[in-house]
């Protein structure tokens, strides 16, 4: 049997628990029985070793959060001093903090680690990863051709009202026309009525 | 002076939202997803034979999170709405794998289950041609889920769950943007799918 069918899918939360090594000992020896004899789920569970092993390779991408709210506490109540000074004022280790994060920040943004970080461009370039890529992107076309169905139907000012107009734009802005078309935007832009 | 406050306030938020953007992808990751008010398990319904589907779309928490870190460069928009998923469920069935009347039947149970456990409905059309149902649930005013059944007799049945912080607009705006037959051909031709039991095709 080389598929995952419904004995598999009850363990499918437990795979990363017991990757944690936090699943109690009934339901890891559960598991491991299973996995022994199902083909499907001990690749299921090689996967998540390869997606967890991937995830550790990732560039470690926290900013330091307190040293941010420091850095956005100073900002707002010393707005007006220079800010040389702004930064001179802040204690020592939570400036040496924001710096490290404006100079990660940097980086990042000019793109200047990119080629010298071969392990997690491994870890994207995993076949698991690209073919998830995929996947989320086949998804969300069958989503939007979905949405497309929709908006033909009588629902298209409903789903305007209840689920489109309270949403936030803010990624709108970065999508140009370039990847949106007319004939899309027929559908995710105000219907007129009539 | 006021472009150099200007910049450093940029950055600042810069850096700010990139650590909320990292700190919501482990918040994402950590919950178990049945528990997520988003969740709705498609496979209960009992509607669709995997192995009959032309589309078997399973994506959860670790794996979205890589997703979108590799898509981060390329296409940051797609990486913002990834991030806010927990998951993504998608099959694709072609009606003539289908038998009509269950069909119908099904999709109105599903539907009542969906209502009976707070879920508020969008759309629902039911005609001879064709049967929508759309709903979203809500929780203190945020999209946190949304699930769509869409059955055309003559053409295919789609189920869709997405987990998490929804974006309908976005996400559709998104998606038209992907060709289905290009990305089915691709995937064809994956060679990742070999060692992956789960054939999808
Ligand atoms: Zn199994």
């Amino acid at each position: 049997m080389n598929r995952r069918d419904r004995g598999c899918e009850r363990f499918d939360d437990s795979f990363e628990v017991f990757l944690d090594g936090e699943l109690d000992a009934d339901a890891t020896s559960a598991l491991e029985t299973h996995v022994a004899g199902c083909e499907a789920c001990a690749s299921e569970l090689a996967l998540a070793r390869r997606v967890r092993a991937g995830l550790r390779s990732l560039p470690r991408l926290e900013a330091p959060a307190p040293a941010v709210h420091a850095v956005l506490a100073r900002v707002r109540d010393q707005g007006d001093r220079p800010i040389w000074r702004q930064w001179l004022a802040l204690p020592r280790p939570a400036a040496v903090a924001a710096v490290a994060a404006l100079v990660l920040l940097v980086v990042l943004a000019f793109g200047w680690i990119r080629p010298r970080q071969p392990e997690s461009r491994l870890a994207l370039e995993d076949p698991a990863v690209v073919r998830a890529t995929l996947e989320t992107k086949l998804a969300l076309a069958h989503f939007a051709s979905a949405s497309r169905r929709v908006g033909t139907g009588l629902g298209r000012d409903l789903l305007r009202e209840r689920a489109l107009l309270p949403l936030a734009r803010s990624v709108g802005d970065s999508l140009d026309g370039g990847t949106v078309n007319d004939d899309q935007r027929a559908v995710s832009a105000a219907p007129e009525r009539g | 002076m006021r472009d150099v406050r200007s910049r450093q306030r940029r950055i600042v938020i810069g850096v700010l939202a990139l650590s909320l953007w990292t700190s919501g992808f482990a918040a994402a990751a950590e919950q178990p997803i049945e528990s997520h008010p988003g969740y709705f398990s498609l496979d209960d319904l009992g509607l669709v034979d995997p192995a009959l589907s032309s589309v078997d779309i399973n994506l959860r928490g670790a794996m979205l999170r890589l997703v979108g870190a590799s898509v981060l460069q390329e296409e940051p928009s797609l990486a913002a709405l990834v991030s806010d998923l927990v998951a993504i469920r998608v099959l694709v069935t072609p009606a003539n794998e289908l038998r009509a009347q269950q069909v119908d039947t099904v999709l109105g149970r599903g539907a009542a289950s969906l209502e009976k456990a707070g879920w508020q409905r969008v759309v629902k059309v039911r005609e001879a041609d064709e049967q929508v149902h759309v709903y979203l649930k809500e929780v203190d005013g945020q999209i946190e889920g949304m699930t769509l059944f869409v059955y055309e007799p003559s053409d295919e049945l789609t189920l869709i769950n997405l987990v998490g912080r929804v974006d309908v607009e976005q996400l559709a705006a998104i998606g038209q943007a992907f060709d289905i037959p290009t990305l089915e051909s691709a995937l064809d031709a994956d060679p990742a799918k070999t060692p992956d039991p789960d054939d999808r095709r």
